[in-house]
């Protein structure tokens, strides 16, 4: 007889792996990238393209440089150079979206030891880097050849609940179509990627702070990146908090940060900010939100 | 506030199950298996010839339980041998005759009081027969409200719980009303996943026993959640089920207890699911303690292909068995033999902090700190997350998408506790 494997239990395991959940992810990415070409056309996908190709290039290149094993199986680059994609506008010069997703993986994600060990999520601080370092080219938005400013932004044109619901105006590739978002949004749900906490917290505390700040509602959800944002961004799982209580106190904070950039801030939208600055309340909010042991309060 | 575990596919294969006697051993090797094994005596000698049920060894002091002989035959010897846990035991061989005569000091104990109850439920060889082997009659020495009976038999493949609720429920039955009378327990749950026809009839035989159906998840058998789910009663820290006034125990338990006040046989044999994928027919064997798992396998119509792993247990908590010449203990419920495919390990990698194991962990645990403190032998962290309170139920492990040996590594945490609180008390 051959010798027989001899392993520790559970000698089971679930069905779902880190490459699943990955792939999860792009499944419900999916029907936004394809939103962004249609409204946005075939650079939307070039953008991407990019994006995507230099964020796997990079943790391919890097971890072979510190003789790691090498992780772009496990997808998660090709999650974050999609993210960060739908995150910069369409027309941004395609090195600086490489750029970006250099910065992603290599400064965000492997220097603080690839995977889950990241304290903050890489699309969003590579696009925060992004912006403070080219302003112009981050937040020039062209839709049909014309340039627009987002409808965040004061002054700028109101496409109308229906156009913001489709997506059809001014902003980053992949926030604009809150249908497909949503739709996204909800395979993750069902198929247990993502709980409803954080996107829930989310963008129900920028409903009510909108209703009390007596702001258009739909412009607040719909018209910025909240949606990309709350779906997609805050409920990363290395940079967002454990428990469902946690998740709760997370989404309201990044809700409330959001509003107070939006509404007092220099700049027309603060998603981004609203959950880089969370996430590095992350450990805090893990330490104060811990399940307590069944029992555990006797020796 | 707790979680509930998880979801499992039951593989309950022999659910339909006769439980079949196999054939007599050529040899048994009767383990010491029990703690305080280093304190035993052994009652035979090589060339001496035992009868079934004739004691060859006593095992420990204070809470041993004597060791019989389960065929008759020739004592071969005493050999060491290595059980699943690594543990390396004496054991008393025995080479069978194939007659299985009954020893002719067999006799029906006599019972007045819980004093002699206790004493009999000693002798008759009783450990806890659902997976922890713990002496029974020291369990049962407790003043308690509720005697909750263990059959929810919540791993995958493993019937031999559910087999002996429905083909021996007078045994059961008549070992519950045993404890719960000299035990003065006035309270009887039976908890049950799916009850066999005709139990709730049978168990009104004992006024004020409650059949409870529990609720349809792993690891609802662990003794801390099926107190839970029975009596709202939850153990405070590392404390007992006494300590919260319940004595659990397994059916099967209740069911050779009664056949030993009976008859006065103890426990030389015991019914084992057989199962897995690389079994030709998935079956429940009876089985003479001591019996090599090849031998059971065999009797199983051996395997249909090269078993690549070998479990004693379910694939939740089972022990890996690294040949066949394994002894069958008591507390064996189950023998699997996996193929190739099911005994592939996983390639493990970095944790993704997905929250899976805190949203899975029965004891309500910050799973995927164990580890993590663990490696950094924080004794601090591991003392305030309450690793030691981890029951080793594999949830976390289960369910995590990055493959971690978290139970191993819970393992480790809750020994290395173990070992700086006994340096801390020595000091």
């Amino acid at each position: 007889m051959k010798l027989l494997t001899v392993s520790p239990a559970p000698h089971i395991r679930d069905k779902a792996s880190t490459r699943s959940i990955m792939l999860d992810v792009l499944i419900a990415l999916a029907p936004t990238l394809v939103a962004s070409i249609v409204i946005f056309g075939f650079q939307a996908l070039l953008v991407t393209g990019v994006c995507v190709g230099m964020a796997v290039l990079s943790e391919f290149v890097f971890e072979k440089g510190v003789k790691k094993s090498v992780t772009i199986n496990d997808l998660s680059a090709v999650v974050t150079g999609v993210l960060l994609s739908f995150c910069l506008p369409v027309d941004i010069p395609l090195w600086i979206a490489g750029l970006g997703s250099v910065i992603a993986i290599v400064v965000v994600k492997q220097l603080f030891g690839g995977i889950g060990q990241n304290f903050a999520n890489p699309a969003i601080t590579a696009r925060v880097v992004l912006l403070i370092s080219f302003g112009g080219a981050m937040s020039t938005y062209a839709i049909d050849g014309v340039t627009s400013a987002t409808p965040l932004a004061a002054g700028a044109a109101n496409p109308g609940v229906l156009g913001m619901f489709l997506g059809n105006h001014a902003g980053s590739l992949g926030e604009t179509c809150a249908l497909t978002l949503l739709i996204g949004g909800a395979y993750l749900v069902v198929r247990k990627v993502i709980s409803w906490h954080i996107p829930v917290a989310y963008i129900g505390t920028v409903a009510v702070v909108s209703l009390i700040a007596q702001q258009d509602l739909s412009i607040q959800l719909m018209g910025g990146g909240l949606l990309l944002g709350a779906i997609f961004m805050a409920t990363d799982y290395a940079t967002s908090p454990m428990t469902n209580a946690g998740k709760l106190v997370y989404g309201v904070g990044c809700g409330l940060l959001t509003m107070m950039i939006r509404l007092w801030g220099a700049t027309p939208e603060g998603v981004s900010y609203a959950i880089l600055l969370m996430n590095i309340l992350t450990p805090h909010i893990d330490k104060l939100t811990a399940h307590k042991a069944l029992g555990g309060d006797a020796a | 506030m707790g979680n509930h575990g998880i979801r499992l596919n039951g593989h309950k294969n022999t659910v339909d199950c006769k439980p079949v006697a196999m054939p007599v051993p050529a040899k048994v090797r009767i383990p010491l298996a029990l703690l305080g094994a280093n304190t035993s005596t052994f009652l035979v000698q090589k060339g001496d010839e035992v009868a079934v049920g004739q004691p060859v060894a006593t095992q420990g002091q204070g809470i041993g339980v004597p060791v019989y002989a389960s065929v008759s035959g020739k004592v071969a010897g005493i050999e060491t041998v290595r059980l699943a846990s690594g543990a390396i035991v004496d054991a008393v061989v025995i080479e069978s005759d194939g007659r299985q005569t009954p020893w002719e000091g067999i006799k029906p104990p006599v019972v007045e009081d819980l004093k002699s109850f206790l004493e009999a439920v000693r002798q008759s060889g009783v450990v806890g027969l659902g997976g922890a082997g713990f002496p029974t009659w020291v369990k049962l020495n407790a003043e308690v409200e509720y005697l909750i009976i263990n059959g929810s038999e919540c791993e995958p493949y493993c019937t031999a719980d559910y087999i002996a609720l429905r083909d021996f429920t007078a045994d059961v039955v008549e070992g519950v009303r045993l404890v719960k009378e000299y035990g003065k327990i006035p309270k009887v749950i039976i908890g049950v996943k799916h009850p066999p026809q005709g139990i709730e009839e049978a168990f009104k035989a004992i006024p004020g026993a409650e059949i409870k159906h529990l609720q349809e998840y792993y690891p609802v058998g662990a003794e801390r959640m099926l107190i839970k789910e029975t009596t709202g009663r939850v153990i405070p820290g590392r404390k007992l089920p006494k300590d919260v006034g319940c004595i659990v125990l397994n059916v099967n338990t209740a069911a050779y207890l009664a056949r030993y006040l009976r008859t006065g046989m103890p426990l030389v044999s015991r019914t084992v699911t057989v199962d897995g994928s690389a079994v030709n027919t998935p079956s429940v064997i009876t089985a003479p303690i001591g019996t090599p798992v090849g031998d059971i396998f065999e009797a199983a119509g051996g395997f249909k292909c090269e078993p690549a792993k070998i479990l004693a247990g379910g694939p939740m908590m089972g022990v890996c068995l690294p040949n066949l010449d394994f002894p069958l203990l008591w507390q064996n419920g189950s023998f699997l033999a996996l193929d190739a495919k099911d005994a592939k390990v996983p390639d493990s990698t970095a944790c993704i902090r997905c929250g899976r194991c805190v949203d899975h962990c029965p004891m309500n645990l910050m799973a995927f700190q164990i580890g993590k403190a663990y490696e950094a032998r924080d004794l601090d962290t591991l003392k305030k997350i309450r690793a030691d309170l981890c029951i080793e139920c594999g949830c976390c492990a289960y369910v995590c998408p990055a493959k971690r040996d978290m139970v191993t590594a819970n393992k480790l945490a809750k020994r290395y506790m173990a070992d700086e609180a006994r340096k801390e008390a020595n000091k």
